[in-house]
């Protein structure tokens, strides 16, 4: 074949140059591959594929540029460094936290000068370093700026001397005259601060100390002093009873010293392949009390029920002494059958049984001293020479108080720590008789109430400012002293009755003072009073040894007071209980208690109405339903929540809310119901009759934190009974053997991780937590956790790092019911339609936080690896690298991470976008407030995930001292907040690499159980089986 | 040459010849807008800047604008993601999948379907990028060098191969779209009077003279992302599903995801084609390009996918209750009967039962109700979504936890504003690109072409033995 050449036209034949200049266009242009290479590149216009290069080159450049540079903050180093302080590192003094009969023994962290967490002081016998929320939250009060911050007259500021010179003109005056001074106080734990009152008293003449105790125990005062001549209370030991019945009093939350008995109480509780018994504990109970939640077995009756089933349980215990019973105790026959169980088992444990009673009737309370008596408890699980000095109001004082008051008989009031206008159910009458009263002074810390209705308004300090004693326990004394300087221009109460006695010493020297005559000569170690209080400062507490107790003889009149109770009563009754964080409202403004949800309703932010399920049934009514409650002549609109194990015709609702005047994140907060407190006789009575309910047709959102009430019969509780685990100690626990054998399957490489020297693991005992929240609390303080308010608890955005999920079980056909039904179209709320016994609850709670997965499913699924595994088996978050995308949260099969929805701190990047200023947020964001912040852990900002840590910067504290003393951590040397807070010991925590340590023998032990542990995480927490003595009960 | 068989139904109708093709589809850019026009596209403009607004509103406040929470902590935002790009699969499909099947009925519809494609990626990408916490650190997902120590991403995380994955995606896509209107915005350039249309196609059609070598790298090029978009078709939204599949959650831990989420993809989005051609074929007097053909095969495609997905839903709950896994139990059983349980049988309505009705031939050539039946299974796969991201995350393992979501008015709204967004950019496309490939149609006009069709048809039998000779010389 010819090479033939094909044109397709003249121009291409011809090769015209408009042609080829159009052909050529058509070729891509050569690159200019010598041009780059020649020297003066750099002056050659840019070639096209240069372009990207350039591109590329900037936008990185740029990028790395911007991502770098964060605004530096300025801090100023002390220009002259004071003793001791040593920036970076945290002092710790041994202090006093009592307030009323609020009661620990603590040691204050402060660092640079400021107090900033709460911890147990493990020298006291009486706490031996269990803390409560109560404590643990105090501190943020220290920063509280609802306290008044100078001395006032009226409304308007007044100098300390000119308020001196005026009050003593005033009190002399009324001392010439003879007219009375009165002073209102809550329980003085303080023996100094007695005297002083004593001395006060004496100084001026005609006058008298009342004590007003919202939440009183008159009762018991009262039948003491019938039964044994004592007007103590004693002190009660939870530890020695093997029988423990309680008729509604809440010991481990609320009744007298809480602390102290959940310490006793939980010492007996916890088992082992040892001692493998526990104390037997009954419970009859209207409402469900934090101590009933932990029964092995709770009975429901109603509050008038009460005084029926103590008079049928002295009957009962009578009988087996071969005493003559009284009349009444007709009790239902379910809390006859239980009482019977109670009684004989008690009866069998002569010696070492226990009856408790939290009503305030002293008839009842006289008739409970009569079975303790017959069962031997006195001088074994009670004693009067131990007594305790909680609670010492008596209610007669307070009333014949507010008579002298109203008939103008008092000349002065002197307040200190007591609010009678919100906490006395006619607080409106204490009001009108204030102001007949000439000259009335409020040492109280805030505008409350009572204050803003006072002559003058003196402020006292806040406890971490003052010097202070306690004697909670006869002969068990504490100290309390400053760990800051006064942020306000405020004065210890004490400084201000010594400048009115014309005293030229203050408080600090008229402790010492009084230590020094009084309590020192008790003690033969110290040969001088300085170095005696040198120590005693240091280590917090002096105590006497503990008395030998001695028997005490009954002389009460049990027939006078079994004929003298009141019979039950028909119809649906209200009790009021004392809420287990709040307290009796003192604390109204700490966002933290108001953040700490209820223990049983998990409710934040309000008091509710806990109405019997089978009621609210029949009435239509759900959660969140608006009712008017009616008794005690008293009508108030309250919602509801549907609480299961109530008796079926009693209402319970809480005190501690309901404030006017206490600042701006209780303000208005929840309902006041002390009106519905009565005066019966000389006491007052928490409960109420002829009680009618109305639904006012109003919805209330209520803030819970936990909506759904069972476990589901998953495998996240284990439990069984002391009898089960006395036969084989892998009760409740069978799965694991299933799950030991499962989990090395696998497809994935194994061993990943090494840990080549330490291994942090934690076990959380269920037999022991109590649930009381105060872990809670210190996990708050210690982390920066930050409080979000109600609304946004509504909203599910609450940030606890560590919660305390709270499981009910129902009363089944053979086995107990643990699931709900699933037609649940409703959303939230419980369902729980195959109950048939409302009243037959068992509760278990269950502390849940980040479990430290070795196989963490938030690690692999986050883009940007901010959540990783450190050698040390902890999971971390890295907050600066986090982005927000929350795959780590919806991942976490425990549903323990938490995301910063707004910038709850200010530590946003963002200037002004504070969402929601209202409540807690706003008044945590304070710069005063602020100051409570550990500077060891990072505030967080709005958008990034956070959770559990296991407190890694104690961790690495506690690892820093050990290689500048250059030697090996020791076992519990690290601990985590959570762990020290715990007052019920439950926590364990440690080196799980060292095989000796108490983490990693709770390891081995056969009740240890993990969480979800099908799941294949391997999660570092392991919870104890829990164990329930609950067999026979009736 | 190859010829079609005059039994198979034209694809184009009426007396068509190139240049009617092209005056067809040029009228709707170089007319004025109408005034339906201009009140549409306001309203949409308007619905696209409010839901930019919220956006900005999320930034400025946090995600605690929205109704998540400690328990679920995905729910309109990655629900609206997933459908988002769902919807865009339909593009893909048709320009990758169809061209190597050579289904020549695409060529009406694949224009738009990939203009959609590119659009509903964008309203997807709002999503993640805008879900996150701390959204000005995004580039902390992107493997670039750096100073802290360097620090990659987590290759692990699904959530990195979503960034790689939608982004090759998009770019892909959108190089595949563009490609393919060149000569068509050559043909406008060449045609347009005014001096700023001149300019601007001129540059939008990259100085096209549709040159012989420029039909050459042209059709390579095509052909070159054809190839690239096809695996594209099948592992984006593999991935996608990966964010479930990867997971310990119940009701997400699943090996069925990636064959279920490309089938749900594909359904949702030819029902969103057929919901855009069903109006711009009306609005635009296309019927003669859009024809009832076009129609019924998508409707074919939507029956097959719509069964696939219905399949992997039975098989779920078999697998659900065969595992005798507790937590899967529960949480289908959940599904069914709990608090959303209005979703689950809406998404069960939508997407498994309707669809079945297009084996009926007459319902799948109604146009009415091919449009209501293209509504309502966006609807179910919209709920397809919710349901497994919102009912799986809101009741897991640990009962305590549970939780409730609904979405606030910031969701709705950028929700909405997505909607906007996507119906703006579609209609400022429309006015201003051929929503039909002029080029491409033009291709198949001498064999599937009605006019042409039948004068085929007329010649061979006519002329018997010619059409025996046309073949004996087809190479």
């Amino acid at each position: 074949m010819e090479n033939k050449t094909y044109w397709k036209g003249l121009a291409e034949l011809e090769e015209t140059p408009e042609f080829v200049h159009e052909r050529d266009k058509e070729f891509s242009q050569e690159l200019p591959i010598e041009e780059i290479f020649n020297s003066n590149f750099v002056q050659k216009p840019r070639a096209r594929r240069d372009f990207l290069k350039m591109l590329g080159f900037s936008v990185t450049a740029a990028t790395v540029a911007a991502s770098c540079k964060i605004p530096v903050r300025q801090a100023i180093p002390y220009v002259i460094k004071p003793e001791e302080i040593v920036p970076g590192l945290a002092n710790y003094y041994a202090s006093t936290y009592s307030d009323g009969s609020d009661y620990c023994s603590i040691l204050v962290k402060t660092r640079d000068g400021r107090p900033i967490k709460i911890e147990g002081n493990s020298n006291s016998s009486v706490t031996r370093g269990g803390t409560s929320a109560r404590a643990q939250a105090s501190i943020l009060s220290l920063y509280d700026k609802a306290r008044t911050a100078f001395p006032k007259k009226g409304d308007q500021p007044v100098e300390w001397t000119a308020a001196d010179t005026d009050i003593k003109t005033q009190l002399g005056a009324i001392k010439t005259k003879g007219g009375n001074i009165r002073i209102l106080s809550s329980t003085i734990l303080s023996p100094s601060t007695k005297n002083l009152i004593a001395e006060f008293g004496a100084y001026y003449g005609n006058t008298k100390h009342v004590v007003f105790e919202p939440m009183s125990n008159a009762g018991i005062l009262s039948a003491n002093e019938k039964s044994f001549g004592k007007r103590t209370i004693p002190g009660y030991s939870f530890d020695k009873a093997k029988v423990i019945v309680s008729f509604g009093a809440d010991f481990l939350g609320t009744w007298i010293s809480p602390i102290e008995f959940t310490k006793q109480y939980v010492s007996n509780r916890k088992v082992s392949k040892e001692k493998a018994t526990m104390s037997r504990h009954y419970q009859f109970e209207s409402h469900v009390s934090l101590t009933g939640s932990n029964a092995d077995k709770r009975i429901a009756i109603k509050p008038s029920e009460q005084s029926e089933a103590v008079i049928a349980l002295y009957n009962m215990i009578a009988g087996f002494a071969g005493k003559s019973g009284v009349t009444g105790g007709k009790v239902s026959d379910k809390a006859n059958k239980s009482l019977n169980k109670a009684a004989e088992e008690m009866w069998a444990n002569k010696g070492a049984s226990l009856v408790v009673c939290g009503s305030n009737d002293a008839n009842c309370q006289t008739i409970v001293n009569a079975i303790n008596d017959v069962l031997g408890s006195y001088g074994s699980t009670i004693d009067f020479d131990n007594s305790l000095n909680f609670s010492q109001g008596f209610d007669k004082d307070f009333s014949d108080l507010v008579s002298e008051m109203e008939a103008g008989s008092v000349d002065a009031l002197i307040i200190y720590n007591s609010n009678p206008v919100y906490s006395f159910s006619n607080g409106k009458k204490f009001g009108e008789a204030i102001k007949k009263v000439g000259l009335s002074v409020s040492f109280n810390d805030r505008k409350d109430e009572t204050t803003s209705l006072t002559t003058y308004h003196l402020p006292d300090h806040h406890y971490l400012e003052s010097w202070n004693d306690a004697e909670p326990k006869a002969g068990k004394y504490s100290l309390s002293q400053p760990a800051i300087n006064p942020i306000f221009n405020t004065r210890q109460a004490q400084d201000s009755l010594l400048k009115w006695m014309d005293s030229t010493i203050d408080y600090n020297n008229y402790l010492k003072n009084n230590w020094e005559k009084n309590i020192y000569p008790t003690q033969t170690l110290f040969s001088g009073f300085q170095s005696f209080w040198d120590d005693k400062i240091r280590f917090g507490v002096y105590e006497k040894a503990t008395v030998t107790p001695s028997a005490t003889s009954f002389s009460g009149d049990v027939n006078a007071a079994a004929s003298a109770s009141a019979p039950m009563s028909a119809g649906m009754e209200l009790m009021v209980y004392e809420s287990v964080s709040l307290g009796n409202g003192k604390y109204a403004n700490n966002p933290w208690l108001l953040e700490n949800p209820d223990p049983i309703t998990k409710v934040v932010w309000d008091n509710v109405l806990m109405v019997p399920v089978p009621y609210a049934k029949e009435n239509n009514l759900v959660d969140g339903d608006m009712v008017e409650v009616n008794a005690n002549g008293v009508t108030m609109e309250l919602p509801i929540v549907l609480q299961p194990g109530m008796a079926n015709n009693t209402f319970a609702t809480s005190v501690g809310l309901g404030r006017e005047k206490v600042g701006r994140a209780g303000d208005g907060v929840g309902k006041n119901v002390y009106p519905f407190v009565s005066m019966i006789g000389d006491t007052m009575s928490y409960s109420n009759s002829k009680v009618t309910v109305k639904p006012t047709g109003n919805k209330y959102e209520l803030a819970i934190t936990q909506t759904h009430g069972t476990f589901e019969g998953r495998n996240v509780i284990q439990q069984t009974t002391l009898s089960e685990y006395q036969k084989n100690p892998k009760a409740g626990n069978e799965s694991i053997e299933e799950y030991e054998h499962n989990n090395p399957i696998t497809l994935y490489p194994q061993d990943i991780h090494q840990y080549n020297g330490l291994r942090w693991g934690m076990n959380i005992d269920l037999n022991s937590c109590i649930g009381c929240g105060a872990c809670q609390v210190a996990c708050s303080t210690e982390n920066n956790v930050p409080v979000v308010g109600k609304d946004e608890v509504r909203r599910v955005h609450e940030m606890h790092w560590i919660r305390i999920d709270r499981y009910y079980s129902f009363a089944g056909e053979k086995e107990r019911v643990t699931q709900e039904s699933h037609s649940n179209a409703t959303g939230l709320g419980n369902q729980y339609d195959n109950v048939k016994d409302w009243e037959d609850i068992e509760v278990v709670h269950q502390p849940m936080l980040c479990q430290h997965c070795e196989n963490a499913p938030c690690e692999n699924v986050c883009p940007v690896a901010a959540t990783n595994h450190s050698s040390e088996g902890l999971n971390q978050m890295t907050y600066n690298r986090c982005i927000g995308t929350r795959y780590c949260a919806n991942n976490c099969p425990y549903k323990v991470r938490r995301f910063n929805w707004f910038d709850y701190t200010t530590a946003d990047s963002f200037p002004w976008n504070t969402y929601d200023k209202s409540q807690g947020v706003a008044m945590m964001i304070d710069d005063l407030t602020r100051m409570v912040l550990n500077p060891d852990v990072t505030v967080r900002s709005r958008g990034v995930i956070e959770k559990c840590s296991f407190c890694v910067q104690k961790l690495q504290d506690a690892k820093l001292n050990a290689k500048k003393q250059d030697r090996p951590l020791m076992d519990g040397e690290a601990r985590t907040a959570c762990q020290s807070a715990c007052p019920a010991d439950a926590i364990v925590f440690g080196d799980v690499n060292n095989k000796e340590t108490a983490v990693s023998k709770t390891r081995e032990d056969e009740r240890n159980y993990y969480v979800l542990a099908d799941l294949h995480v391997k999660p570092s927490i392991g919870y104890m089986v829990k164990v329930r003595n609950n067999e026979n009960m009736a | 040459m190859h010829a079609e068989s005059v039994v198979r139904a034209p694809l184009i109708y009426g007396d068509k010849n190139y240049h009617q093709i092209t005056e067809d589809l040029c009228r709707p850019i170089e007319g004025k807008p109408t005034r339906l026009y201009l009140i549409t596209i306001t309203i949409t403009a308007c619905l696209m800047s409010w839901g930019l607004f919220m956006i900005g509103w999320t930034v400025w406040f946090g995600i605690g604008t929205w109704g998540l929470n400690r328990t679920v902590d995905w729910g309109w935002d990655i629900t609206n993601f997933v459908w988002w790009i769902g919807i865009g699969h339909a593009g893909t499909l048709i320009s990758a999948i169809l061209l190597l099947f050579r289904q020549k009925w695409r060529m009406a519809i694949n224009r738009s379907a990939e203009a959609m494609t590119i659009f509903a990626v964008i309203c997807a990408g709002l999503f993640p990028i805008f879900h996150m916490g701390r959204v000005w650190l995004i580039f902390f997902n992107l493997p670039y060098p750096n100073s802290r120590g360097p620090l990659w991403p987590n290759f692990n995380s699904p959530l990195l191969w979503d960034v790689f994955a939608i982004s090759t995606y998009f770019t892909v896509s959108l190089l595949f779209w563009y490609t393919g209107l060149i000569p068509d915005l050559a043909t406008v350039r060449d045609r347009a009077k005014k001096k700023f249309s001149k300019f601007a196609y001129g540059v939008l059609s990259f100085g096209w003279t549709g040159s012989a070598k420029h039909w050459q790298r042209h059709e390579a090029l095509s052909l070159v992302l054809a190839g690239i978009s096809t695996p594209l078709v099948l592992s984006v939204h593999t991935i996608v599903s990966f964010d479930f599949a990867t997971s310990v959650i119940p009701g997400w831990h699943t090996t069925i995801f990636p064959p279920y989420f490309v089938a749900g993809a594909i359904f949702s989005g030819f029902a969103m084609v057929l919901t855009l051609m069903l109006v711009a074929r009306k609005v635009m007097n296309l019927q003669e390009y859009i024809t009832l053909e076009h129609i019924e095969s998508m409707n074919k495609i939507i029956v097959l996918t719509g069964s696939i997905v219905g399949s992997a839903y039975i098989t779920e709950l078999f697998v659900a209750w065969y595992s005798g896994n507790i937590y899967e139990q529960y949480a289908f059983a959940n599904r069914a009967l709990g608090p959303y349980w209005w979703a689950y049988w809406g998404m069960m309505t939508c997407n498994v039962i309707s669809p079945q009705l297009f084996w009926v031939r007459p319902l799948r050539r109604n146009v009415w109700f091919t449009f209501f039946m293209s509504i309502i299974i966006n609807c179910g796969m919209w709920f397809e979504r919710f349901v497994i991201i919102v009912t799986s995350i809101h009741r897991d393992y640990i009962p305590s936890a549970w939780s409730y979501y609904a979405p606030t008015y910031v969701e709705i709204s950028i929700f909405a504003g997505t909607v906007g967004l996507f119906l703006t950019a579609f209609m400022l496309f429309a006015k201003t690109m051929p929503v039909i490939a002029m080029a491409e149609t033009k291709h198949i006009l001498r064999i599937s072409g009605d006019t042409q069709k039948k004068a085929a048809a007329a010649h061979s039998h006519s002329h018997e033995g010619s059409a025996m000779s046309f073949q004996v010389h087809k190479p």
